[in-house]
């Protein structure tokens, strides 16, 4: 019994507190899509194991529910076009939000 | 339709508040898996545990779709577990919240459409909310309940069947 509540003693309250602490720094979590030219926009769509990054013409579509923020197309991606941020609150009322759509100025280079 | 603030810091206070005043005290949750790999359903379970303990907002995960709320969805419909998720969320009483956890849950994820995979929940039951993530953390989960609330509570007002 005193074992028990030595240890009740040592841990102490373990349950987070309000406000929560951010995500840590290497959290895989929302990916942000920016136009930068001279991106390899199609490698990066080719690397994407669920399909849910895709170039179509000028436009960069992704779609979150797909998307299982495993980070390979930000891995391939040799600029800044695509980076991987901490942000984990992603949840939407509609399916329709959760696509991400980019325009790109230029066309991508085949 | 305001949007609930996604603040941090407001997070779980917002969520006490929004069910004290939609459900008039406590939010029961019946859990659905149609197939998922288990990862959203430990991320679903590890709520409980004192670390996150979304017991103190007065959530609480019940044994029978009857006594439930909502229904929180992990897993693309396999073939096997279609059956089991319509019949019951038929037997979950009206009006409801279904909750789609998970990037199988929305769309299929790395399982996609296949010959044992339906690929997502929303061509069978109807979606409140999905949360995206492979799979969700828990405090994007109770972000995910704490938007589910607001839609609730417009369909109550209506009185309309979810």
């Amino acid at each position: 019994m005193f074992d028990i509540i030595k240890k009740i003693w040592k841990v102490g309250t373990v349950t987070e507190k309000q406000p929560f602490q951010p995500a840590a720094a290497a959290y895989k979590g929302r990916i942000r899509l920016s136009d930068v030219p001279d991106t390899n926009w199609r490698e990066c769509a080719a690397v994407c194991p669920t399909g849910a990054l895709k170039v179509q013409g000028r436009t960069v579509t992704l779609f979150e529910g797909g998307c299982i923020f495993c980070g390979s197309c930000a891995e391939a991606c040799r600029t800044d076009g695509i980076v991987q941020t901490n942000d984990c609150y992603m949840a939407q009322l509609d399916k329709s939000a959760l696509y991400q759509r980019l325009i790109l100025k230029e066309e991508v280079a085949k | 339709m305001n949007q609930p603030s996604m603040n941090e810091a407001e997070l779980g206070k917002a969520l006490k508040n929004r069910i004290n005043q939609v459900l008039g005290g406590s939010l029961h949750i019946r859990h659905v898996d149609t197939g998922s790999c288990n990862g959203c359903d430990f991320e679903m379970s590890v709520l409980s545990n004192p670390i996150y303990d979304i017991a103190r907002y007065g959530v609480g995960f019940v044994p029978s779709p009857r006594q439930a709320d909502m229904l929180m969805v992990t897993g693309g419909v396999t073939r096997n577990l279609r059956q089991a998720l319509e019949i019951t969320f038929a037997a979950t009483p009206q009006p409801k919240m279904v909750l789609a956890v998970g990037a199988c849950a929305c769309s299929g994820g790395v399982f996609s459409k296949n010959y044992a995979n339906f690929g997502g929940i929303d061509q069978f039951v109807p979606v409140f909310v999905y949360v995206p993530g492979c799979p969700p953390r828990p405090q994007a989960l109770m972000q995910g309940i704490l938007l589910a609330l607001d839609k609730y509570e417009a369909v109550l007002q209506r009185g309309e069947q979810a």
